[in-house]
This record gives C-alpha cells, structure tokens and sequence, in this order.
C-alpha cells in the first residue's frame, strides 16, 4: 500500500547550525488497512516524515509509493503535487479554516480542484461524514465555536470526506486533556477498523501507540530503529533506547558471554554477579551491552535467603509507593536500583532485605545506545 | 456506507501544471513590485541629492555654503532645535506619566485617556492649532480672555510664539507617547516593582529607582520619535511660528517655494539635510528597538498587573485626567464649534448666543472650491486606499510566504518612506515631476503618488500583520483537501485577510484625508484637498466658514477612526 524506501529530508538551519538532517535514510512499508504508528522523543523527525508522504515537503532523495503510483522518487524525477495524492490528513493543529461552518469546511474538499461534483450529492456526502464523527447536529456552527475534541472530530472528516487511499495523523490527540483525549483515541481506533482505511499516525505518547497500533514504528534523530507490532516492541526491544522509550523498566550494564549450558539462554556478567538472558540482540562474545527487565516482571521474595542460585540477587527496600492495585517498590542493590511492581497484597516495609528474582525468559541483553 | 471505499476515479486528472507556471509568474510579480516600489521611494532621494549638490555650473557644494550662510539660518536651527526638543520634553512628560497612571494605579477615570489617545487621528493637526489659536492668541484668545478678567493677567501666553509652538504640538502630540509608554509599562512585570514596595522604598523612589529604569529604553524611543516628529511638524511653525518670524526648517522650506523667484536650491538643501537628520533618527530608533528585543528576559508572559492603590490620591491623579481631556479633546472641539455657528469671531458669551445660526454651514455648500476640494480628497483617499492595500496584500504575500530572492528588499523598502517628512517628500516631488517626462505635475495623479508613497509603510503593517496570521497549516490543509493554488487563494487566503485589509484601508483613507504637509507644495488651482483649503480659508480670513468645514471633517473622521478600530481589534493591529 505505502513504501517509503532510503527517504532522506535535510532543512538549512540558518548560519549557526548549518544543515539538518531531519529524516536519515528511513525504510517501511504499510500493509492495506494498517494502522501504523511512528513513535519517538519530540523533534525525531516524525513530523517531517509525515509531510514528505503528503507531499508537503520536497525530500532529499528515496522514493514513496502510494497504492503501486509512485508519488516521489529522487532517481526518476518525480514528484506528485500534494493535491494530486488523494491523502487526507489532520494536522496538529487541526487547522481548522475559521471563516467556514462545520458544514463548509468538510464540504471544501469536494468542491475544489476542479471537482464538479452536483450540490446534491456533496450535501449527503458531508453529511454522511459528520453523522459519522457525530457531528451532524452542528452543521451549521462556526467551526471556532467548537471545543478541541470537535475540532478534533472535525479536521477528521474533512480528512476522511474526499475518501482517501492513505489517512495521516499528526499528534491529533496531543492538544487534548487527558480523559478526553483517552475517549477519542478508542474512537479513533473504532473508525479506522470498521473503514478500513490505512492510516499513518504520529505520536509521542507510547501509550497511545501501543493501544492504537497495528505496527509500530520507533524512531530517534532521523532514524527508525525498530518495526514491529506494538507487543514484539514491548516484549523484545532490540536496543536500550527502544526499551526506555516503550514503558519503564530497569538496566544492568555488563559484557555477554554468550551461549549458556541451558539451550536458548545467553550469560551477561555485570557487577552483581551473572546474569542469564533467553532474549538477545545481536551481539558478539565480550560485547558490552545492557540487560533489560520490566518492572512487572521483576520477583520479589521477602523470605529468600538463598542468594547464590542464578539470577536471584538481593536487595534492600528504599522507598515503596502504593498505587492503587499495584506496590511500586524502589530496591537497591549494591550501587544500583530497580523498580519493581508488585501486587498489592505483597506489603514489605522499608529497609528490609529482600531477595530478588530476574526470570531469565524477562530478561533481554540490548545494544546501547543512549 | 460508500463514503469510505477507496475510489480513484476522482483523483485522475491531467498532472497539474500550475506551480512552474505559478512560480514564473510570482518571479515576474517580485520584480515588478521591486520596481515599482524602489521607484517610488528612491526617486525623491536621488532628486533631493541631485538638486543640493549641483548648479547649473554643475557638481558642487556651493548650495550648501549659500543656504548656510543665508542671513537668519543660525536662529533657524536653533529655533528648530528649541522647537523639536521643547515639544518633545512636553510631549514625553504629559504621555508617559498619565501612561504610568493610567496602567499602574487605580485611579478611576481612566478612560477618559484611551479617548484622548484618538486626539491626533480625529483633529488633523491644522484644525487643532487653529482652534488653539482661538483659545490662546494675545488678544482674542478665549482663556486669555478669561485669565484676564480673573485677575491673573500675568498668566497669559501669546500663542505665536516658540513656547505658543511648543505647547500645541507638545499637547497633539502627547497620546502617542502616552500609547507607546502604555505598551511599555503593561509590559513590565509589576512584582519588581511590588518586591521593592516590600523592601520599604516609597512608592515616588521605586517610581525612580525602579519603574523607570526597567521602562528607559521604551522612554528614549518615545522621545526619540517625538524628537522627528517636531522636526517634521509643519502645521504648527506655519501657522504659529511665521507670523512670529520664529522660523524653523520646515516653514523656511515652505518659504523657499513660495517667494518670488523660487529658491529651490534653498529648499532642496534644507530637505535634504531634513531628510538626513528624521532619517538617522528613525533608524537608530528600529536598531534600538531591535538591540532592547534580542537582550529582553521578561516577555509579555499573561502577567495582570495588579494596580497599585493610591489611596487619598486616587481623585486629584483623576482630576488631572480630567483636565488633560478637557484641554486635548473638549476645548479645541468646543471653540471650533463655537466660532463655526458665527457670522464673525466673537468669544464665547450670552450676548453671542443670539447671533448664533447655521449658516456657515449652508455656505459651506456653496462655496464651489470647498466642493471640489471634498471631492478631490474622496477620491484621493479611496484610490490611494485601494491601490495601497491590494498592492501590499501581494507585497506581503511574497514577502512572508515565498522563497522568493528579493523579498527581503521589499520589506525594507517598503517602511523607508517613514523617515520622509511630508514637506520634503513634497519638495522632492516638485523636482521629480517639473522635469520627468511624465505629465503629472499639477493634477491628482501627482498627489495619489505622494499618497501612496508616504503610506506605503502603514498599507504594509496592515497587510503583513493579517497576513502573518494565516498559518500555514490553514494552507497545507487546503492543499491535502485537492485545492489548486487558485482554490487555496481565493477560498482561503483573501477571505482570511480581507478584514485586516479592510482595516488598512480606512487607516490609509484617514490619513490622507488630512494629509497637508506634501500636498500644500503639490496642489494647483482644481487640485486642491480638504485640508489645503482649510489652510487657503485660514489665510483668508473667513474663519467662521473654516470652522464649520473643520467640524464636519473632524466629524467624518471620528467616524472612519471609529471603523477602523472595530476592524483593526478584529485583526489585532493597532491604530497607531
Ligand atoms: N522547516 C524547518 N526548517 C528547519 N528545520 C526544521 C524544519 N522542520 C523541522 N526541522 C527540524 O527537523 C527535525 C525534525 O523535526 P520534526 O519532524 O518536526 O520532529 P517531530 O515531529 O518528530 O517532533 C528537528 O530537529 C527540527 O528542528
Ligand atoms: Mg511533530
């Protein structure tokens, strides 16, 4: 459906900072129906990706194709005017035109371009779209007149009115408070799956990916450093950088040792003694590298006394926090820290000595990267 | 539901070939503005240092020696120099402190103020030392009169004099000061002030010690800028200043052109150092106000200013308000009205009432040159207006939203003629157009040219001010919807910055309904506007029938002031 295929983007950043490599070489591509994600920290070059597809920015070099049209392609020469795409897209700020009703500005798309679509006939198409955001009701309301999650809902069906082969969303969640911005997301995802429509999506907030996706893109400073569905990149980040980003968990530095005696299990030595891992990236003997557990996972055994065993360390409770179903305790061992989450039911006090226990099939050695 | 199903049918078009052709056209579009504009406002500089620094003898300097040694050029500079920095002292004073009053305290009355601020836009500067000349001259002048009978006959001020001059420009100047000083203490964050009130100062020493230092830049700015403005000033010294032999630049300019023979080398020299002078002015105060932008920590950042309470002195400071708008907005409308429903001057009394009628008014209508001059100025106003504002609205366009080469020196030309006075730009039109080979001189066409070049700046700030508003977001969506760039343009952009340009354009009219300075030296008998002919009735001596035209303009523009400002809020730019 989509390919993006070697896409570079640089912007000339004025006398100080010379050129911006904003997007670096950047491969994915999105199947029919998708809905896939680019994820990553603020200025990543998420949104210039975004507008590269649109056609609103002229890349560097790489080629894009949309549904088998190849929209850009530096070595052909081509690039296809944004008008010409047939992509709807939502913009961060909604941009929503405010000398337009809601119904004028769904119905805009349908009557420009030298489109000559009869009045009738855009009259039941637009209304057909706001029935569908809900928000046939307002038709006639100036659109500055609406509150965020409207606009919101509006800027959608104009995106969705001209019936798009590819919807792009840039962060269209991001100006919204909190509850309703966890209602919209659910909404979204409803009117994606019963359209049909592939749709790329920007965002920040992982949470939101991870609940949204299909496919998950992560990326960092121009790059994309890992594809996957949103449970292959919780569970088996390849770097640190992609499990820091995805949920909070806990890092031990050390050197792989490679294959252990047990088959599919890798040994890492760190500080507090060895560790065995059942995920690895790709790493070589003598490496060093960075072992990653979740929080969740981590065991906590107040009575454990037999510390020699593998991967059983211990620890001592510095803080605990109560939040709500769940214990948040705060461990130290040795120099270092862990977090560790636990039911609720488990109450230690602080200052205990407790056991711990890194499940080695949790446990994943990643490249550093940070 | 079909709406969603993936249809190509409507996206097949024939590959648009609109932006290479777009693009070819906007260059042309870029340069022909360059021209244009560069035209307008270069040719009276070249023109002011050709005419000063040449003879029939050709290049020289010997102009300058004549026109410096002339008799009486010594006491004209000084008597400028008095003029400009007295009006300025007064002008800064009276503004900044009822600014400061008016932001910082509560005391009630305060918009009495914002109303007195509209004093320069609604009574042309012509109409407001006329009035002045009723209220103060030696014998007739009504406070005068009144300071007599009060026994205070020592109090009395003849008006044609230097302090006469300095007073009426100081006070028709003043609410500009008192709104760049408004902008600038509402700017400041008051809790620095309120942590030195904490520490124990008095409320006078944190005014000294700490107000003030925190609002200086924006202080000598003000001063700055009122400093040219009384350098440009005409009305005043004409009306004022020649009949006292107090001569200053801009009345020995006039002058110059209208003895007999005509020295234009004297009044080419004298412009040109003019220019020179508002010029360097206006320029360090742009860097200025750039240099105080860059090393700015405090930004407006949504700080209420919380009023500090003056208690027993809440009502004395709100008298002086009073005060000030009775002397900058009451007695000058009141005593034009007044004299307007005489058959002959006569001060103020019961005994005058009976005389009283509005016959002047009829007269008005009568009087063939006074018809012709409203027309004259209509048209003028409405074509300069036009012309300006959908020429900036391209100028703007190209300037904030292409890549275009040259943008950069539309913008800058496009604010210089600020630093023209409108005598000297008048001047260096006499000499452009007596020899250009194009036919305008002593027509309208010449006078809509100087219009649109003075203006040109403010025709600029209204247009780029909307059109900077318009984000480009607003565009990109358009463009993602399938609009062509003439879909986007004429469904988005112009819709978006009419009003601004709406707002602009009554701004322009106004201006160049009392515009008087470029137009005096430009008019010839049939061209005349409505301010040149209060200047032609004034000169005259039918002072009763000007009364009466100055009420009605003064009564038109209150009316365009008030239009303006409903759409200027509308488009966040300030009248000015
Ligand atoms: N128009 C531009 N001119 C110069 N630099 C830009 C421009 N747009 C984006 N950049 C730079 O490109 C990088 C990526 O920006 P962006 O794609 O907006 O990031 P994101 O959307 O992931 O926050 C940033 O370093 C940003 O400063
Ligand atoms: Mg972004």
């Amino acid at each position: 459906m989509l390919a993006v295929t070697s896409l570079t983007k640089t912007f000339e950043g004025g006398k100080q900072f010379g050129r911006v490599m904003a997007v670096d070489g950047i491969d994915f591509t999105v199947k029919e129906g998708d809905f896939f994600t680019l994820l990553g920290p603020s200025g990543c070059g998420k949104t210039t990706t975004l507008r590269c597809i649109a056609g609103l920015e002229r890349p560097r070099s790489g080629e894009i194709t949309i549904s088998d049209r190849t929209v850009y392609s530096s070595s052909k020469n081509v690039f296809v005017q944004p008008n010409e795409r047939n992509i709807g897209m939502v913009f961060q700020s909604y941009a929503i035109w405010p000398h337009m009703n809601v119904f004028e500005n769904v119905a805009f798309p349908l009557k420009v371009g030298g489109r000559k679509i009869p009045k009738e006939q855009i009259k039941q198409r637009v209304m057909q779209v706001l029935e569908v955001v809900e928000l046939g009701h307002l038709a006639d309301r100036y659109a500055t007149k609406l509150s965020g999650g409207q606009q919101q809902r509006l800027a959608l069906a104009r995106a969705l009115v001209i019936e798009p082969n590819l919807l792009l969303l840039d962060e269209p969640l991001s100006n919204l408070d909190a509850k309703l911005r966890e209602s919209l997301r659910f909404e979204l995802k409803r009117l994606q799956r019963e359209k049909g429509i592939t749709t790329i999506y920007v965002t920040h907030d992982q949470a939101e990916a991870l609940a949204l996706s299909n496919v998950i893109g992560v990326m960092r400073t121009g790059h994309l450093l890992q594809i996957g569905t949103p449970r292959e990149i919780y569970e088996e980040p390849h770097t640190q950088f992609v499990a820091d980003f995805i949920g909070s968990t806990n890092f031990v530095q050390g050197t792989f040792q490679g294959q252990s005696s047990t088959p599919d299990t890798w040994v890492v030595e760190t500080n507090h003694g060895p560790l065995h891992v059942c995920k690895t990236a790709d790493l070589k003997v003598g490496d060093r590298c960075s072992v990653s557990i979740r929080p969740e996972h981590i065991q906590v055994l107040p009575d454990a006394d037999d510390t020699r065993s593998a991967n059983m360390w211990s620890g001592a409770i510095k803080t605990r926090l109560f939040v709500g179903e769940v214990m948040d305790y705060q461990i130290e061992v040795g120099e270092a820290e862990f977090r560790c989450r636990t039911p609720a039911s488990l109450s230690i006090p602080t200052g205990r000595t407790v056991g711990l226990y890194l499940p080695p099939e949790h446990c994943a050695a990643l490249v550093i990267d940070v | 539901m079909t709406v969603f199903t993936r249809k190509q049918t409507e996206v097949a078009r024939s590959p648009w070939r609109g932006p290479r052709v777009l693009r070819r056209a906007e260059f042309w579009i870029t340069g022909a503005a360059i021209l244009l504009i560069g035209y307008l406002v270069a040719a009276p500089l070249i023109y002011l240092i050709w005419q000063a620094f040449t003879t029939r003898a050709g290049l020289t300097i010997s102009n300058f020696i004549r026109a410096f040694q002339a008799p009486g050029t010594g006491e004209m500079i000084t008597n400028s120099v008095i003029f400009a920095v007295g009006q300025a002292i007064m002008a800064t004073l009276i503004g900044t402190s009822l600014a400061y009053f008016c932001v910082r305290t509560n005391a009630p009355m305060k918009p009495l103020l914002y109303a007195a601020s509209l004093v320069p836009l609604i009574i042309p500067g012509i109409l407001f030392t006329i009035s002045w000349i009723f209220l103060l001259s030696k014998d007739i002048g009504v406070i005068n009169q009144l300071l007599e009978s009060a026994g205070l006959g020592f109090l009395t001020l003849n008006i044609f004099s230097l302090p006469g001059m300095i007073l009426v420009d100081g006070l028709h100047l003043s609410p500009i000061v008192f709104l760049l000083m408004f902008a600038a203490f509402r700017a400041t964050d008051p809790s620095l002030e309120e942590s030195a009130l904490m520490s124990g100062a008095s409320l006078p020493t944190v005014f000294r010690r700490v107000t003030l230092p925190l609002v200086r830049p924006a202080l000598m700015g003000a001063m700055l800028v009122m400093l040219v403005r009384g350098l440009e000033s005409f009305e005043t010294p004409a009306l004022l200043g020649i009949p006292a032999r107090k001569w200053v630049f801009t009345s020995q300019i006039y002058q110059a052109l209208n003895t007999y023979p005509v020295r234009y080398d004297l009044a080419g020299v004298y412009s040109l150092t003019l220019l020179a002078i508002t010029a360097l002015g206006l320029f360090y105060v742009q860097w200025a106000n750039r240099q105080s932008e860059r090393y700015q920590t405090v930004t407006g950042k949504g700080f209420r200013p919380r009023p500090l309470d003056l208690g027993k002195w809440r009502w004395p400071v709100s008298i002086v308000f009073v005060l000030y708008f009775l002397i900058v907005v009451v007695a000058p409308l009141l005593i034009l009205i007044w004299v307007s429903l005489l058959p002959f001057y006569m001060a103020p009394s019961f005994e005058a009432l009976d005389v009283v009628s509005l016959e002047n008014y009829g007269r008005v209508f009568n009087l063939r040159n006074v018809t012709r001059s409203l027309k004259n100025s209509l048209l003028l106003a409405v074509s300069s207006a036009t012309f300006l504002m959908l020429f900036m609205s391209v100028v703007s366009y190209i300037v904030l939203k292409t890549r275009m080469p040259g943008r950069r020196l539309l913008d800058l030309l496009s604010a210089f003629p600020l630093a023209y006075p409108g005598l000297v730009l008048g001047v260096a039109f006499i000499f452009i157009y007596l020899r250009s080979p194009i036919p305008i001189y002593g027509t309208l066409w010449i006078l809509f040219l100087v219009y649109i070049t003075r203006y040109m700046p403010y025709g600029m700030r209204y247009a780029s001010t909307s059109m900077s508003q318009i984000s480009n977001e607003l565009e990109e969506s358009a463009k993602m919807s399938g609009a062509r760039w003439s879909d986007t343009f004429r469904r988005i952009i112009l819709p978006l910055v009419t009003p601004g340009l709406l707002a602009g354009w009554v701004y322009v009219m106004i201006v160049s309904v009392r515009e008087l300075s470029s137009s005096i030296l430009l008019y010839r008998s049939g061209t005349e506007v409505f301010s040149v002919i209060i200047w032609q009735l004034w000169n005259d001596g039918f002072t009763t029938v000007l009364a009466a035209v100055g009420t009605m303009m003064v009564f038109g523009l209150v009316i365009m002031v008030a239009i303006a400002y409903k759409l200027g809020a509308k488009v966040g730019v300030q009248v000015e």
